[in-house]
C-alpha cells in the first residue's frame, strides 16, 4: 500500500499518471531534469525534485537517483510510464528490492518478456498464436540455420532475442541474403543489446500490426480490453492507431483476446499490457508483448470508458481486478493521431518554444498532452508532443471528427506532423481501412503531393 | 563499464569544467579526455536564464550548485574541518562539501576560485540537481 507515486518519466505521459493519480486520491511526486524544470507535469505535481542535467543518461534512466527521490519524498511506489526505463527489469527490481512498488508486472515477467526468444516460448505454451519460426537461439552451424530457413520458407526475418520495437532485425528474401543477414544482425545485436543471440521467424509479406490490451491483477485474473489496428508506421513507430481494427470480425477478437487473458493468469502477469500481433490473411501471429502502459492506450479508453493508467494503480495498491470480462463493453470507433514536433514530410525534429497553443476540443475529442504556450520544447528526449483520440459513432464518424479536430488545432514556434496525419485521413486507402504496415512509407510521396495541393 | 555510464561521467565532467580524468577499478583503467567541441546539439534556450547570470537579489560572487540530487553535508561527517569551511580559500577541484547518495559520500568538486563565504543549503538536507550549496566571495 502507498499513498505517494513518483512518476519516472515526463512529456505528457508524465500528465497522464498525474491525472489517474488524482482521481484516485494518490499524492505526487514529478522527477525532472535540469532542461525539464518548466514542464507542465513539474507544475501540476504536488511535489517536484530535479535530479540531474538534460541528458537522459543522467535523469530520466538514472535509477538510484530516481529511487533515491522517492526515499526522500516519501514515494511508496514509481510508475514508469512508456519508453525510459518502464521495460528495464533491473530498474524494476531495485525498485522491489528498494521497498517500493513498481506499477508495472514483477521484475522477473518484464525480464521474460524482454527476451523475445523467451516469451515467444511462453506464448506458444500459452496457445497464443506465433509467426511460425525457429524454436528458440539459432545455433551458430550455418548449414543448420540455412536448412531451418528452407523449412520455414523464404522471406525470412531474423531477429535480436534483446531486441524489439523493430530494432535489431534483418529480411533475407533468399538464401543468397542469409548468411549476411546474419551476420550483421548478430553484430548489431551484441553491440546494441550486449546479446548476440538471434531467432527466425517467416517474414510476413503485407500484415497488419493489430495488438489486445490487457488489464491483469496477479491473482488469476484477467481481462481483454479489445484490439487497437496501429498499421499505420513509419520505420516502425506508429502515426495513428485506431480500435476496432476495420474488417476483422469480433468473434475473433474474443477469440484471439480470451487467449491473452487466459495467458495473463497463466504466467502470473500484473498489470497492464499489450500483446503485439501481425494478422494477415485472417490469422493472428504474435510478435512481442509491452509491459507497459503504451502511448496510444487512449484509443481503448475511448471505446470501453475503462481508465487503464487508473487501473494500473488499483491493481499496484493490491486491489483484485474489480473489473470482469463481462462488464467489458465496447462502443464506437475510436483514432488517436499522435503530434510529433518535427517536419511533418523530412521528419526532421523540430525542438524550440511554443509560443501558441490552442488544443482542439468538443465532443468526442480528447486531448493528452504536457504542451502549453511558453512550453519548451527540448532537443533531448522524443518529439511526442501531443496525442489527439476522437471517438465516434461510426469509423466515418470517427474520421470526419478528427479532421475537423486537426484543423482546430493552432500550433506555432515549432513545425509538427499534423499536416502528414490530414493527409493520411484524406487518402483513400486509409478511409477504406485495413492499410498493411508497409503502406504509410510507400504511400509518403503521394500523401506529400496531396498535401501540398492542400496547401498543408 | 558500460557506455553509456561513459558517457553519463563525461557529461559531469562537461557540467564541471573538468577536461580530464583518469581511475583505475579493479583490473581496468579508463582515462576520458574531453575535447573543445560542445557535445551537446544546439538545444532551445533554456526556461530559466543561464547559470551564470545574475538576478536581483541574488548574493553576490559564485555559487558552488549541486551535481546530483542527494543529502547534502557541508563537511564531512567523520571529519569536520573536510569539506566547506567558511574563510577558507578554495580553487577548481578542490572539495567543498559532500553528497550522500544511497549511503555513499560523494566529494563535491569546487568549480571557481574564491573564498567560502556561506554555507547555503543546509546540512543533512536533501538538495536537487543545480541547487546552490555554498557561496563563494572573490579570491
Amino acid at each position: 500500500m502507498f499513498d505517494t507515486v513518483l512518476i519516472a518519466n515526463r512529456g505528457e505521459i508524465a500528465v497522464r499518471i498525474i491525472r489517474a493519480c488524482r482521481l484516485l486520491g494518490l499524492r505526487t511526486v514529478a522527477i525532472h531534469s535540469e532542461a525539464d524544470a518548466g514542464q507542465r507535469h513539474v507544475r501540476m505535481a504536488d511535489r517536484a525534485v530535479c535530479i540531474g542535467p538534460a541528458p537522459a543518461a543522467l535523469s530520466y534512466l538514472n535509477p538510484s537517483e530516481i529511487i533515491l527521490a522517492a526515499r526522500a519524498t516519501g514515494a511508496g511506489a514509481i510508475h514508469p510510464g512508456y519508453g525510459f526505463l518502464s521495460e528495464n527489469a533491473a530498474f524494476a527490481q531495485a525498485v522491489e528490492e528498494a521497498g517500493l512498488v513498481f506499477v508495472g508486472p514483477r521484475a522477473e515477467t518484464i525480464r521474460r518478456m524482454g527476451d523475445k526468444i523467451q516469451a515467444k516460448a511462453a506464448m506458444i505454451e500459452a496457445q497464443v498464436p506465433c509467426v511460425p519460426g525457429s524454436q528458440g537461439a539459432l545455433p551458430e552451424d550455418p548449414d543448420a540455420v540455412a536448412a531451418l530457413a528452407g523449412q520455414i520458407g523464404y522471406p525470412i526475418i531474423v531477429k535480436a532475442a534483446a531486441g524489439g520495437g523493430g530494432r535489431g532485425m534483418r529480411v533475407a528474401r533468399h538464401a543468397g541474403e542469409l548468411q549476411s543477414a546474419l551476420r550483421l544482425t548478430r553484430e548489431e545485436a551484441q553491440r546494441a543489446f550486449g546479446s548476440a543471440a538471434v531467432y527466425m521467424e517467416k517474414f510476413l509479406a503485407h500484415p497488419r500490426h493489430v495488438e489486445i490490451q490487457v488489464l491483469s491483477d496477479g491473482r488469476g485474473n484477467a481481462v481483454w480490453l479489445g484490439e487497437r489496428d496501429c498499421s499505420m508506421q513509419r520505420r516502425h513507430q506508429k502515426v495513428l492507431e485506431e480500435s476496432p481494427a476495420p474488417g476483422i470480425a469480433r468473434e475473433e477478437i474474443a477469440a484471439i483476446g480470451e487467449r491473452c487473458a487466459q495467458a495473463c493468469v497463466r504466467m502470473g502477469y500484473r498489470g497492464a499490457g499489450t500483446f503485439e500481433f501481425l494478422y494477415e490473411d485472417g490469422a493472428f501471429y504474435f510478435i512481442e508483448m509491452n509491459t507497459r502502459v503504451q502511448v496510444e492506450h487512449p484509443v481503448t479508453e475511448a471505446v470501453t470508458s475503462i481508465d487503464i493508467v487508473a487501473e494500473q494503480l488499483r491493481i499496484a495498491l493490491g486491489h483484485p481486478l474489480s473489473l470482469r470480462q463481462q462488464d467489458v463493453a465496447f462502443q464506437g470507433h475510436a483514432i488517436e493521431c499522435r503530434i510529433n514536433a518535427e517536419n511533418p514530410w523530412t521528419f526532421m525534429p523540430s525542438p524550440g518554444e511554443v509560443s501558441r497553443w490552442c488544443a482542439p476540443q468538443g465532443p468526442g475529442v480528447r486531448v493528452d498532452t504536457h504542451l502549453a504556450g511558453g512550453a519548451q520544447v527540448p532537443s533531448w528526449y522524443d518529439s511526442l508532443v501531443a496525442k489527439v483520440i476522437v471517438h465516434g459513432r461510426t469509423r466515418g464518424e470517427a474520421i470526419r471528427r478528427m479532421r475537423a479536430a486537426l484543423q482546430e488545432i493552432e500550433l506555432e514556434g515549432i513545425e509538427h506532423s499534423t499536416p502528414l496525419l490530414q493527409a493520411i485521413l484524406r487518402d483513400e486507402g486509409f478511409r477504406a481501412g485495413g492499410t498493411d504496415i508497409h503502406y504509410l512509407e510507400k504511400s509518403l510521396a503521394q500523401l506529400q503531393a496531396t498535401g501540398a495541393a492542400h496547401g498543408n | 563499464m558500460e557506455i553509456e555510464w561513459m558517457a553519463g561521467l563525461a557529461g559531469r565532467m562537461r557540467e564541471n569544467g573538468i577536461r580530464s580524468m583518469a581511475c583505475t577499478m579493479g583490473d581496468a583503467s579508463l582515462r576520458i579526455v574531453l575535447s573543445d567541441e560542445p557535445a551537446r546539439p544546439a538545444a532551445a534556450a533554456p526556461a530559466q536564464p543561464a547559470a551564470g547570470a545574475a538576478r536581483p537579489g541574488a548574493p553576490a560572487g559564485h555559487a558552488v550548485k549541486a551535481g546530483a540530487f542527494g543529502i547534502f553535508h557541508a563537511t564531512h561527517p567523520l571529519q569536520p574541518d573536510w569539506g566547506a569551511v567558511p574563510g577558507r580559500r578554495v580553487g577548481p577541484g578542490d572539495v567543498v562539501g559532500f553528497l550522500e547518495v544511497c549511503g555513499v559520500m560523494t566529494a563535491v568538486p569546487c568549480d571557481a576560485e574564491g573564498v567560502v563565504a556561506a554555507v547555503r543549503a543546509p546540512s543533512g538536507q536533501w538538495v536537487q540537481y543545480g541547487e546552490p550549496l555554498l557561496q563563494l566571495s572573490p579570491a
